[in-house]
Order: structure tokens, then sequence, then C-alpha cells
């Protein structure tokens, strides 16, 4: 059963191979692979930096287990 | 990474070349069957629905019969399908080609149904069984489909379609229990569901070793 | 902060919200609080009608599970038989609450990593209530009869472009909050959520496409409906859960991700192997065998990524296990982000034949969706809701204990249901793969689990009602606030 779609889709699938082939050689070339790390800060700021908790169960400071006697049932 | 053409690119080929493969592959190499025409009586196989039957496609979906119910019968080597005599040779593509939808199912919490029409060809049967299926299999878990049936006064002669059943599910005197128009379709859909019965080049029958 | 708000263009016109190039907006750079505010009416709502699906949708359910254990229950009303109520679980949890919340989270990710407020919230509106419309009117169809039993399709075309309608306008909006980032690094959540929110309309619309407007023969349905069934998960519920893990973790201890370079190629392979997984659904069905196996394969390659993932998350983790005892959001993501490995290691597994060939009918693959789905997706959803809505409605969850009762019960209870699901799934399998035993045997087996699959369904149900009350208290700020809580960020 041989269908000429076929060889348009192999043509296809072979020409996404080589874009993507290309695409990756064109990110390194132009650096994109470079300081891969820096991208994991872009989420902390002056205001929530690296190190610092940003959530606690409610009656409690970020970063710490509510105390006992706090009772948590408002 | 900050180029966004690149992400883009990236996110849409990696589904397009899936798309190809496995939405434009199938229609291309699925989506196109005839039937088999015998040279001599000129029958079709598969053969076609009767309209009722068609209705009844739509009832069977309307009330969920796929989510315990498989219609598709596995090769030997790929089951225990055709040991339960399911079937006399697996279910291939071509079988499906007359259904509007096909049911092929994901569950079988209930027997495989491709080929009930052979193996339960009594339309008295299926009536018994929808209305109460602990009647005719005891301990089943199949929910009975009493609203597919309708209870009335016998006015003069009885129907004759009405559906004889023994206590407790028997009509009180006076009155009888008949199939609703939509119940008729579904066990007319369920009658013409004979898929792997006939042979088909491309699928021979097997028999299981005992 | 007042100078900021002076750059900001005074009312945008609707062609400033979606052109960037019109506007001089990208020198704003907007407070993490002035997003959360611009989002607050539509994420509420969003995060609200998900709760009540949720709600709706664990009801069906429960029903749905008692009438396995005693068939008659509710049995003689058409509305409620056991194939119309189902699929009504099954699209009120996977679309009125998993599609919604993913919306919901989605968009607020998105706002906030690209530091831009969102504008003409209003339109927002418009796609919640034609989202929940649509939910409604399928659910309804379904249980009148109108369903299509096309699983994970089930919506009646009508309905079907409703949601799709809804959805393809928080999708747009996504896409537009991207094009006005501000400059600098994309994170990886957002190539996350720009990927969801791009290929789920593609797929649903296909889906619908193929098998019920323009109807291609029925053998060809087959394929579809699960190249569809399939990717709605691994290519929406998957990165829009992976998309907060990456935010939630990191952002909770407040360390970077252990390594941006694997969450890079994780997100990679993800898009690669995910979009090919569907046909394994079909192993041994009517179908040509390359078909199959081009899922097989992908399916099993899916351990790179989930592996790569995996160990990212734990290695972000070390050192912080004792954050889950403060932290309410990491208990939540960091069993769910568990679950995702046990589940798609799970997944990977049943693609391979021989144990398809006992799984591939029973339970077992039910107990399989419910640990992606619940224990994954759903897990990850929770512990994000509890992080978002403190910061949109400036008040704190009215009471601890609630939450703990929340997670111990929705933890539990979905383990529970995973374990009962999978050994009386394999009982039923073994059985119904064995001639010798009559089919009724098999069935038999796995009833004997389903009971207690209904009561892990009670316990999940609780979590629900007490996770809906938690909510409802906190939009009518119930409790005291006890400190000005730092989690709040406000402006000065
Ligand atoms: C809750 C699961 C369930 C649903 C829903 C269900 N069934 Fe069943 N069905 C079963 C079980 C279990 C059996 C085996 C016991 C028996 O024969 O009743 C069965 C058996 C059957 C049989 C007999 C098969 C045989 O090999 O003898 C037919 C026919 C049937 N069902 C048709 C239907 C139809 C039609 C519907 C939808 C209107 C339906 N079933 C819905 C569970 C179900």
């Amino acid at each position: 059963m041989y269908n000429p779609t076929y060889t348009f889709i192999a043509v296809a699938i072979g020409a996404a191979v080589v874009f993507a082939l290309f695409a990756f050689y064109y990110a390194a070339r132009t650096g994109q692979l470079q300081n891969l790390e820096e991208g994991s800060k872009v989420i902390f700021d002056e205001k929530e930096p690296v190190g610092q908790p940003t959530d606690a169960f409610p009656g409690a400071q970020p970063g710490t287990v509510p105390a006992k006697s706090d009772s948590t049932k408002s | 990474m900050n180029r966004m053409p690149l992400l883009l690119t990236g996110i849409f080929l990696t589904f397009f070349s899936a798309w190809l493969g496995l939405v434009a592959m199938p229609y291309i190499h699925l989506g196109r069957f005839k039937p088999q025409v015998d040279d001599v009586t000129r029958e079709e196989t598969p053969p076609p629905f009767s309209g009722e039957a068609l209705q009844g496609a739509t009832i069977y979906a309307a009330n969920g019969c796929i989510y315990c119910h498989s219609q598709q019968v596995r090769p030997l080597e790929a089951g225990a399908d055709l040991e339960r005599g399911w079937g006399a040779r697996r279910t291939v593509a071509r079988d499906y080609m007359r259904d509007k939808v096909a049911y092929f199912g994901t569950s079988r919490t209930g027997p495989d149904l491709s080929n009930i029409g052979a193996r339960q060809p009594s339309a008295e049967w299926h009536y018994q069984h929808l209305y109460q299926p602990q009647v005719v299999s005891k301990g089943s878990i199949m929910p009975a489909f009493k609203f597919l049936f309708e209870k009335r006064r016998i006015s003069g002669q009885p129907s004759a379609d009405a559906i004889k059943m023994q206590p407790p599910d028997e009509a009180e005197p006076g009155w009888e229990i008949v199939p609703t128009r939509e119940g008729k379709q579904l066990v007319a859909y369920l009658l013409s569901l004979k898929r792997s019965t006939y042979p088909l080049p491309e699928a021979p029958e097997e028999t299981p070793a005992k | 902060m007042a100078a900021l708000a002076e750059a900001q263009p005074a009312k945008p016109s609707l062609a400033d919200s979606i052109d960037p190039s019109t506007t001089e907006s990208l020198k704003y750079k907007a407070e993490r609080a002035a997003i959360d505010r611009s989002l607050r009416g539509p994420v509420l709502c969003f995060i609200g009608g998900a709760i009540f699906w949720l709600l709706l949708g664990s009801l069906f359910a429960l029903i749905a599970s008692i009438k396995m254990n005693v068939p008659g229950f509710l049995g003689d009303s058409a509305f409620l038989t056991f194939g119309r109520v189902r699929p009504a679980h099954l699209n009120a949890v996977g679309y009125g609450w998993g599609a919604q919340i993913a919306m919901a989270v989605g968009l607020w990710l998105m706002a906030r990593l690209c530091r831009i407020e969102v504008r003409h919230g209003g339109l927002l509106y418009m796609a919640f209530g034609l989202f929940n419309a649509g939910v409604m009117i399928g659910i309804l169809a379904i249980l009148g009869g109108q369903g299509t039993s096309v699983e994970w399709l089930e919506f009646p075309t009508y309905a079907a472009l409703v949601v799709f309608a809804g959805f393809a306008l928080v999708a747009i909006w996504a896409v537009i909050m991207f094009r006005f980032r501000q400059p600098g690094h994309v994170y990886v959540s957002q190539w996350y959520i720009l990927a969801a929110f791009f290929w789920f309309p593609w797929l649903y619309a296909t889906a619908n496409m193929v098998i019920f407007i323009l109807p291609v023969q029925a053998a060809v349905q087959g394929p579809v409906n699960w190249w569809y069934g399939h990717n709605a998960l691994g290519l929406f519920f998957t990165p829009i859960a992976l998309a907060t893990a990456y935010y939630m973790i990191p952002k909770v201890i407040g360390r970077p991700v252990h390594s941006y370079y694997l969450s890079i190629l994780g997100f990679w392979s993800l898009a690669f192997f995910y979009s090919w997984n569907g046909m394994h659904h079909l192993i041994g069905g009517p179908f040509p065998a390359w078909l199959i196996s081009a899922s097989v394969v992908a399916s099993i390659m899916m351990v790179v990524p989930v592996i790569t993932t995996g160990i990212n998350h734990h290695f972000t983790m070390v050192g912080h296990f004792n954050a889950l005892r403060w932290s309410p959001t990491l208990r939540f993501t960091v069993f769910g982000a568990m679950c995702y490995t046990l589940s798609s290691l799970q997944g990977s597994s049943m693609a391979i034949r021989s144990v398809n060939q006992v799984t591939h009918f029973t339970h077992y693959t039910i107990g399989h969706a419910h640990l992606g789905l619940y224990g994954f997706f759903t897990m990850i959803m929770f512990g994000a809701i509890y992080y978002i809505v403190p910061r949109l409605v400036e008040w704190e969850w009215p009471s601890a204990s609630l939450i703990r009762w929340h997670f111990w019960l929705s933890a539990i209870g979905v383990s529970a249901m995973f374990i009962v699901l999978s050994i009386g799934g394999l009982f039923q399998g073994f059985a119904l793969e064995d001639p010798k035993i009559s089919f009724l045997t098999s069935t038999n087996y796995a009833n004997a689990f389903l009971w207690m699959r209904s009561i892990s369904g009670i316990a999940l149900t609780a979590a629900h009602i007490i996770f809906a009350s938690s909510f409802a208290l906190i939009l009518l700020h119930a409790g005291v606030v006890r400190r000005r809580p730092t989690l709040l960020d406000r402006p000065a």
C-alpha cells in the first residue's frame, strides 16, 4: 500500500530533525547555552532573596513551625 | 535561553511531529477502508448496520456501556480473548469501517461485546438481561436498565413484544413490560455485533490450542 | 513606587493590552503585590469554580463507586445510571476542576514570572463564564443521555465548543502576558506554561474535529482518541503541574533549583517523548503494530524526563526536608512531585506489552490514572492554592489544623485508593488472562477491593469539603490576623 503522502511525511520529519539540529547549533553559537544556571535565580529578587523562605502555616513566621501554644484554630 | 522564536519553534515542532505520526499517518493508513466484496454473491463484508442498529449505537453511547465493556478482540499472543470464546479471530481495523463511532473500550468489568450478536442471538435474552441482569446471570454487577422498558396496563391483547420475567421482576397481573423504542434499538445494535465472525484476507481465523 | 506607577500608561486600550510594541509598558516593572492584585478577581473566580467542580465531581465519583458495590443503588433513573455518572465524574474533575485550576495557576504564575500586571482582566471573567457554562452544559448533557462515550471527549460538540472558547481566551491571554514580559531570563516554568497553553487547544480542536465535527472512519478515531486522552495529561496537566513545582519548591525554601541545566533537558525530552504517547492504550487492539510500537517506545523513553525532573526536585530539597514541617505548600508539592516520579515510571512499565496484557482492561489502569491526576497533579495544585490565595486576598488561611486535615486525608486517601485499585486490578487481570476462571470471578476479585476504593473515596471527599471550607473562610476574611504576615508582601 504505497502512498505518496508517506514520502511527504518522511521528508517533513527529516526536515524537522535537520531544523532542530540547526536550531541547537545556532543556540550554542549565540551563547544561549552558557551561564545556564543564571536562569534559576530569576524568581528571586531584593525583596524575596535567595535564602528566604516564603511560606508557613497560618500563625507562624515563614520558615518556622507554629508553636504549640499558638492556637492555630481561630 | 532567551530567544523566543527558538523556544516557540521547538514547542511547535515537537508537537507537530507527533501530530503527523499519530493523527495524519493513521488517517492515511486507516481512514479509507472499503468492504470486501464476494465475487459470486456480491455480499459485502463487513456488512452494513441497519438503521435501527445505528440508532442503537447512540443508545449504547448514551448509557455508557463502554465503561464496562470493550469491543475489540486481541490476537492469541496478546491475551486470552480467543480462549474465552469472544471471537473466532482478532478484530482488525477494517471490522469497524461501518461504525459512526467505534467503542473500542478500555475496561472489562463486563465481557467483550465485539461478537455478542453471534454469542447471544436471542433478542428475548437481551431484553431480560437488560431489564434485570441478575436473572440471566446470577451474581452480575451490571446495572439494570429498566428505563429502557415501559410497564403498562394490558389493554385487550397482550403486546407481542412484551418480555417474560420471573418473580420478583414479573409485572403484576393485568400489566406487561415492553421495551421502549430505545430499548429495541439497543438490542438491534447488540444483535448486529458480529465483528469477527466472517473472514477477511488480513485476518485469518485463529484457533486457540486446547 | 510612585515613580513606577507613573511610568505606566494611564488606561491602556485593548490594542495596547495585546501588542507590546504600541506601549511604553516594558519600562514598567510591576511590584509583586500589584501583580497579585491585578489578578485577584479572575484567578479567585477560577479557583472557586474549580473547587465547585471538585466537590461535585467527588459526589459523582462516590455514587459511581458505590454502584460498583451495589448495582441497584440509585438504579432506576436514567440520569444516574453508572454509565452516565462515571463520565460525569471524569469530566467534572478533568475539565471543571483540573483544566480550570490549571488555568488559574498557570495565569498567576505567568504574570508573576513575566513581572507584569494583567490588563483587561475583564475578558478573563468572560473566559471564566464561557468555560464553566461549557462544562455545565456538557455535564448536564452527559447525565441527560447526550454523552458521546468517547473517553475524555464525552461532551457533545455544542458543549465542547463553548469549553474551547473559554479555554482559548485564557490561552491567548497567557501568550499576551508573555509578550509583555520584562526583559531577562525566561524561567523554565514559563516554558512549560507557554507550551501547555499552546498544545492543549490544538489537541482539543484536533480530537473534536476528527472524531465528531468532520468524522473520519471509526478505525482512525481510536488512535486520535488516545492521542488526545494521553496528551491532555502529558502535554497539559503535567507541564502545568511541573511548572508549579519548579516555581514553588525553590521559592518556598528560598533556594534556586538544583540544576537549571537538568530542567532544560527535562523540558525538551518531555516535549519530544510525551507527545508520541497514547497508542499504548491500544495494545492488542485492531491497529497496525508500527503505530502502537511508536508509543510504546516513546512511553518507555519517558523515563528520561521523569528521572531528570525527579533528581532535580530531590536535590533541590536535600538539606531542607524539615521545611515540610513548616510549609503547607511544600508538603503538597513534594507529595505531588514524588507521585509524578512514581506514576510515570509505573506508566512506562504499563506500556510494556507483557505487563499491559494483564493490566490493560482492569482497575489497575484506573489506579494509575488516580495516582497521576490526583497524587501528582491535584496535590500540586492544592499546594499552589495554599500559596496563591493568601497573596490574592491579603489574608492568612484561617486554620492550620484544617490544612493538616486536608493534607492527611488527601494523601492517605489517594495512596489507599491507588494501592487497592492496583492490587484488585492485578487479581482481576490475572483472572481474565486465565480462561479456566469464569468471567464473573474476575469481576468479583476486583469487587472485593472496590469496597475499599469507596472508603478511600469518602476520605478524599471529606478532604475536599475541608478544603472548600478553608477557602470559603479565607474569602470571608475569617479569623484574626495575629501578626503582620510577611508572606503577604504588602506594598510599603
Ligand atoms: C457496571 C458495569 C456494566 C455496565 C455499565 C454495563 N454492563 Fe453489561 N455486563 C457487565 C457484567 C459484569 C456482565 C457479566 C455478567 C452478566 O452477564 O450480566 C455484563 C454482561 C453483559 C452482556 C452479556 C455478555 C455475555 O457474554 O454474555 C451484555 C450483552 C451486556 N452486558 C450488555 C450491556 C449493555 C448494552 C450495556 C449498556 C446499556 C451494559 N452492558 C452496561 C457489566 C456492565
